[in-house]
């Protein structure tokens, strides 16, 4: 690995596992609601967490800088809370924002039918020897679904890792800041260089492939 | 005022129940043609399914009662709910399972009380083991042990040995005759199975499916059925056991 592609290459896992963090913390929470609660809405919250999965990475990006962006809705709140707006656009927080939305939709549909599969008369039964949502959840929900989120959580990692063009928009292409792999490898494509390209390219697939393999056999175990 | 007594109407999606009975602290056998409304009965006995209408009281506590605003939540009812499917955590050994309901204990006193109550129904031997690994009478009896551990206000049981053997249903029969004794709480098991009814029950509660209701000993039922849709519901059941 040539010595200028271990920055991208770190901050490309930096990235991604922050993301995954983020999808973690937000994610398994979402669908456990999905899975186990009636509320009104449901649907279109459904909507909006798979819509990123659809839409091309570009225009969850262009969403992105209308929310984040300087003149966003969150520099508008800021300015008008605090008196001035965080930078937060072309900084690797902006990467991980970006890839975390992406990534988010396959935690959420894997965790959800985990979730769904674990048979609801266990609920009911841990709910009559007295414990409330949170006891059941923890104790007994999460535990028999474990497989199911840990799949859905692996293929987030991929995906954010591979985030490309949400990421552009919102956190540009600057080199030693924030350039990932996938940013990385747009850029040794567009110089012509070859050699390095192509050294991105083995490194990505090997690793996709291995996140696939994992995740499809915690997939496999969750369907006994 | 140790016993059990429901006055509610309840509606689900094409079907009205409209019930009112009480049992004292004794073991009542709610019989009927299935779909008369048993199971709904006791799941909202459970507190598994809320009435419309209504009032229900489990060993002198009010756990539902529309008039008053009082729908009391499954977690809070304190009853011991065993179904035909037994509902095992599949990821715990059997006595975890039987702890799981004794949060309320201090932790050291939990095992004990776990493998005591294990004892009494002659499954100690069985506490390591995971609940994928037992016959269906064997989980029935850890289903059991796991509602009495929390000493329950009421023990309602849906028919709970409709998925075992024949031999193993008739040994199972005399395990809950014997745990009511012991344990001292009513019970309220459902079953369409008149000699299950016939010989298990201190009192009987028959759905006629008209909804009309009948409650007195098997005896009282079988000399005086209070009407031709009771008396065909006991009469054929007995030619279908005995023919």
């Amino acid at each position: 690995m040539p010595a200028d592609l271990t920055f991208p290459l770190r901050l490309s896992f930096q990235v991604a596992a922050t993301a995954t963090l983020l999808v973690a913390i937000v994610g398994v929470p979402l669908a456990y609601l999905l899975a186990r609660r009636e509320f009104r809405g449901k649907e279109i919250v459904d909507l909006l967490v798979t819509l990123p999965m659809v839409l091309p990475p570009v225009v969850v990006g262009y969403y992105l800088l209308m929310v984040i962006g300087r003149n966003g809705l969150l520099g508008a709140v800021s300015t008008r809370l605090f008196g001035h707006a965080p930078q937060l656009t072309f900084t690797w927080g902006a990467a991980v924002i970006a890839s975390a939305i992406v990534a988010l939709p396959l935690t959420v549909k894997t965790a959800r039918s985990a979730i769904e599969a674990v048979d609801p008369r266990l609920a009911n039964a841990s709910h009559l020897l007295g414990r409330g949502e949170l006891a059941t959840a923890a104790l007994v929900v999460l535990p028999l679904a474990w497989r199911g989120i840990l799949a859905g959580l692996t293929l987030s990692f991929a995906r954010a890792l591979g985030e490309f063009g949400a990421t552009i928009v919102v956190a540009g292409n600057i080199p030693g800041r924030t350039n990932t792999m996938p940013l990385e490898l747009y850029n040794l494509i567009t110089f012509g260089d070859w050699g390095k390209a192509t050294a991105v390219v083995v490194v990505f697939t090997t690793l996709s492939a291995a996140v696939l393999f994992g995740a499809s056999r915690l997939g496999r175990a969750v369907r006994p | 005022m140790s016993g059990i007594s429901v006055d509610m109407r309840l509606e689900v999606p094409g079907f009205a129940l409209d019930v009112d009975w009480r049992v004292g602290n004794e073991l009542a056998v709610l019989f009927g043609y299935s779909g008369s409304g048993k199971s709904l009965t006791l799941r909202a006995l459970a507190g598994l399914v809320r009435p419309g209408f209504g009032r229900i009281e489990i060993a002198g506590e009010t756990l539902y009662d529309s008039s008053r605003r009082i729908h009391v939540k499954p977690k809070r009812r304190k009853v011991g709910y065993v179904a035909q499917d037994p509902a095992l955590f599949p990821h715990l050994s059997v006595v975890r399972n039987v702890e799981y309901g004794l949060h309320e204990h201090p932790r050291r006193e939990r095992r004990e009380r776990a493998l005591e109550t294990l004892e009494a129904l002659g499954i100690a031997n069985l506490a390591e083991r995971r609940p994928g690994t037992l016959s269906g009478g064997q989980r029935q009896r850890v289903a059991l042990a796991r509602a009495l551990a929390r000493e329950p206000r009421a023990l309602l049981l849906d028919e709970p040995f409709s998925a075992v053997d024949n031999p193993v249903r008739q040994e199972m029969r005399e395990v809950v005759r014997d745990v009511r004794e012991r344990f001292g709480v009513p019970v309220v098991l459902v079953t369409h199975d008149m000699y299950e009814a016939y010989t298990m029950a201190d009192r009987m509660v028959v759905y006629s499916g008209t909804g009309e209701i009948q409650v007195g000993t098997p005896c009282e039922i079988f000399s005086r059925p209070k009407s031709p849709e009771i008396e065909a519901l006991i009469t054929a059941e007995r030619l279908w056991v005995t023919g």
